[in-house]
């Protein structure tokens, strides 16, 4: 019996349905982590740690023990979820099974993904195959901060040799993706009472902060385009705070305000450094601060903490460009074929790759990857069609059965497992 | 004894610069007033006011009310000064809630904006009563909370029937007797947008509403206005944007910028010239975003007004701040003018003082429930309304005595 014949579509939705129930917006992501560390002790994973990235956030890691002899492999997927915009008018934390689709609260992002890697390594168990590597279940905190959670793990271990990280991917083969950085631009002015203002010297940050939001949104950044990129760089306000002092009051509008941040994303792509892309705002607010000697701003970068109120990224997340023809890839594209009778796309996939994801941490790290997931980018990011939750679970236990079962040698004499750009 | 030198002789300044120096050693930003009013009312107590209540506005903030018994026979007379102070712009750097005196000045947070006023009025009431002199109006002190939230205290104790026929504000006026003041209107403007997660776009219909809100912000900064310009008011009308807010969603989550956001929300603050009406004020302001509406399509704006009082995280005025207009020949304006030069051996300005005349003050809500009504306090506007000359202390608290002395005698 093959290792797909273990998984059913019944286990897949009631996975998808209780990690559903539990809301783990970015930082209280516990509840759930907890829910799928006790689901993997009782499939009887070898082992399963809570790993606490952060107090109080753990990332949930099981694994299935390989004799230690093969290739490790890494399924990585984040518990955080998008916030929910208004507009939103399905029931929250509930499943509803519409036709071929379940919707729930963050199956999109990415909890439908992680439903089916889990199923797959628990198939990977119940087919009784013997493991030479070990597969690793890392389902991980904070993506949506910048990925603190596998930047933790990659920092303390396990740390494999080959992943693929189930984002939404409509199960196409995504090889490449932007790189993130989130950043706070503050700008400073001077606080005067408005019955003042004829009197004093006033500036008004909100006002300058407009004024480098349009600057920033016509920036031109310096880089060489990246030929299967083309929507990338790019860069938006995401949010804005303004009032008196950097505590932003806002009981007194009859100050000037003095002190107003807006939080910058930006999404490069492989060619381009985080280094570059910062001397570039930098460049385009200085060009600003020399035709204005009013207009002064800081950058924080990346904001470190999550201090409220921003609990933006603390972290410039990478680009990832796996070659398309590296083996994993191959292995694959092939229980792809084999599972849907159709091939999978391989290499970009928009827009899915104007996303940052942890596979630009892994393979920042030197591990190869990539991402394969079941759903796909919407607006709401809360459903999934039951067949591609089906496949993607197989095919993920396929590649797993594969690649866990190689030998740690064909890393060695094949230069294709360890090819960076 | 003449009876204005049996009042005169109760005022003693040092008392005032202490129970000012009591008063800034306690914090009170709006919405923290109750230990400085509980603070105020033990103080009237001891000073044998013959009755003294705390009238809670919202829980834990209350005004000091503090009565002297007149035997009904004359009209009513208040000061009226509120214990909330500013907030501390990024640059303040003097210690905090320990005042000093330094070259003729009490230097201390809150001082100038208004608790040397406070300490003024206290001691000329006080004052009244030590004289022994027989009153015929009662003499009210009010110590009011969150006048810097739109005059709530105020409008409370107006509203629960506390509506004296005279009153003196001693709001920072440097001793000029200011009978005319700006109105305030506090609103919030939204802008709505609609959200798309930055990846996608191209591919999604998105409206980003911070885009939006800097046209706005445009819009308003260039909003004319219909009023009667006065020369000697130069700065009204007058627009400042004083805070903003946006990102996803009415909570305004900030922290995921990956998302084009979808609203965003200003806080400004208009003074209205005297001729100027919340009504036509709205209406200028409705004008001038629906130019920018009209021209295009995905601006989509609504103006909260006045903001539901505190709705967090605005915590802004939740009333419109009326303007106050009383004629400069009004025999309390003259009382006051009388005194001042008596004192003094000048004239104070009368009417219009700048800046002063650009605040609103309490005295607004008085004044449209009928009470006749000015401002005359002994501080002066300056950039963190923590300062007071003592001298103006000790001449605000006579004048005002002597003033009231008129009304209740």
């Amino acid at each position: 019996m093959s290792v797909a014949d273990q998984i059913s579509l019944d286990e897949l939705v009631e996975l998808a349905e209780g990690m559903a129930r539990i809301p783990s917006f970015s930082g209280d992501e516990a509840g759930v982590a907890e829910f799928v560390a006790g689901r993997m002790r009782g499939w009887g994973f070898d082992e399963v740690l809570l790993q606490e990235a952060e107090p109080g956030r753990p990332n949930a890691i099981g694994i299935l023990r390989g004799d230690g002899s093969g290739i490790r492999l890494m399924f990585n997927g984040h518990l955080d979820i998008d916030p929910i915009p208004d507009g939103y008018d399905r029931p929250l934390f509930q499943c509803v099974r519409e036709g071929d689709r379940l919707y729930g609260t963050g199956l999109g992002n990415m909890k439908a993904g992680d439903t089916a890697m889990i199923m797959a390594a628990v198939a990977l168990k119940r087919s009784g195959i013997k493991l030479k590597g070990d597969l690793i279940v890392a389902c991980v905190v904070g993506e949506l901060q910048g990925g603190i959670g596998t930047a933790h793990l990659l920092e303390k271990g396990p740390v494999p040799d080959a992943a693929i990280v189930p984002e939404p991917t409509n199960l196409q083969i995504r090889t490449m993706h932007a790189g993130i950085l989130e950043l706070l631009v503050t700008v400073r002015g001077r606080a005067v009472w408005i019955g003042q203002t004829l009197n004093y010297k006033w500036v008004n940050a909100i006002e300058k902060a407009m004024m480098a939001m349009r600057a920033l949104h016509a920036l031109e950044f310096t880089h060489t385009p990246h030929p299967e990129l083309p929507g990338l760089p790019r860069i938006h306000v995401g949010s804005i705070r303004g009032g008196l002092t950097r505590e932003y009051h806002m009981w007194r509008p009859a100050f000037v305000a003095d002190c107003c941040t807006l939080a910058l994303d930006v999404r490069t792509h492989p060619n381009m450094t985080q280094e570059g892309v910062v001397a570039d705002i930098r460049a385009c607010l200085d060009r600003l601060a020399a035709q204005d000697a009013d207009f002064q701003y800081e950058l924080e970068l990346p904001p470190k903490t999550y201090q409220a109120p921003w609990h933006a990224m603390g972290l410039y997340m990478p680009p990832l460009e796996l070659p398309k023809d590296h083996p994993l890839v191959g292995i694959t594209s092939r229980h792809h074929t084999a599972v849907t009778g159709e091939t999978p796309k391989v290499g970009l996939h928009i827009p899915g790759s104007h996303a940052g994801a942890d596979s630009g941490h892994l393979w920042d790290r030197g591990v190869p990857c990539f991402n394969y997931g079941p759903t796909q980018h919407s607006r709401f990011y809360d459903e999934v069609p039951l067949a591609k939750l089906e496949h993607g679970a197989k095919v993920l236990a396929l590649t797993a059965a594969e690649v866990c079962s190689r030998s740690r040698d064909e890393l060695a004499y094949d230069q294709r497992w360890r090819r960076r750009r | 004894m003449r009876r204005e030198d049996a009042i005169l002789r109760c005022i003693d300044d040092a008392e005032i610069v202490e129970l000012c120096s009591d008063l800034a050693r306690i914090p009170s930003f709006s919405g923290e007033e109750g230990p400085c009013a509980r603070f105020l009312a033990g103080r009237l107590r001891e000073l044998g006011f013959d009755e003294v209540s705390l009238q809670e506005v919202e829980p834990g903030r209350p005004n000091v009310l503090g009565f002297l018994r007149g035997d009904g026979s004359g009209p009513s007379f208040m000061f009226n000064g509120h214990l909330d102070i500013d907030p501390l712009p990024a640059d303040y750097a003097a210690p905090h809630w320990r005042p000093v005196r330094a070259g003729g000045k009490l230097l201390g947070l809150g001082v100038g904006n208004m608790k040397a006023g406070d300490a003024a009025m206290v001691m000329a009431a006080a004052a009244l009563k030590r004289s022994g002199l027989k009153l015929r109006g009662k003499v009210i002190v009010a110590g009011v909370v969150g006048e810097l939230q739109g005059g709530i205290g105020t409008r409370h104790m107006l509203d629960k029937g506390v509506v004296p026929d005279f009153a003196i504000v001693p709001e920072p006026t440097a001793c000029n007797v200011r009978t005319i003041h700006a109105g305030v209107l506090e609103c919030l403007v939204h802008v709505r947008g609609k959200t798309a997660w930055i990846g996608n776009r191209d591919l999604l219909d998105n409206v980003h509403a911070i885009e939006k809100m800097a046209k706005a912000v445009d819009a308003l900064k260039a909003v004319k206005f219909r009023h009667s310009p006065r020369s000697d008011m130069p700065n009204l009308p007058n627009l400042v944007i004083g805070g903003i807010i946006g990102g996803l969603t009415k909570e305004y989550i900030v922290w995921r910028p990956a998302m084009v956001p979808d609203y965003c929300t200003l806080e400004i603050d208009v003074r209205l010239a005297p001729d100027m009406t919340l009504e036509s004020t709205v209406a200028d302001l409705k004008s001038a975003l629906d130019a920018v509406a009209a021209s295009d399509g995905n601006f989509h704006y609504e103006i909260e007004l006045p903001p539901a009082p505190y709705r967090k995280p605005f915590h802004a005025m939740g009333l419109f701040m009326p303007p106050n207009n009383l004629p400069v020949e009004h025999p309390l304006a003259q009382a006051c003018r009388r005194w001042h030069r008596e004192l003094t051996g000048a004239e104070p300005g009368m009417g219009v003082f700048i800046p002063g005349s650009y605040a609103g003050a309490d005295s607004g809500h008085l004044a449209q429930f009928g009470t006749k009504c000015l401002n005359y306090g002994p501080a002066d506007h300056s950039r963190f309304y923590n300062e007071c000359d003592i001298g103006k202390m000790a001449l605000s608290a006579r004048v005002m005595a002597l003033a009231a002395a008129e009304f209740v005698l």
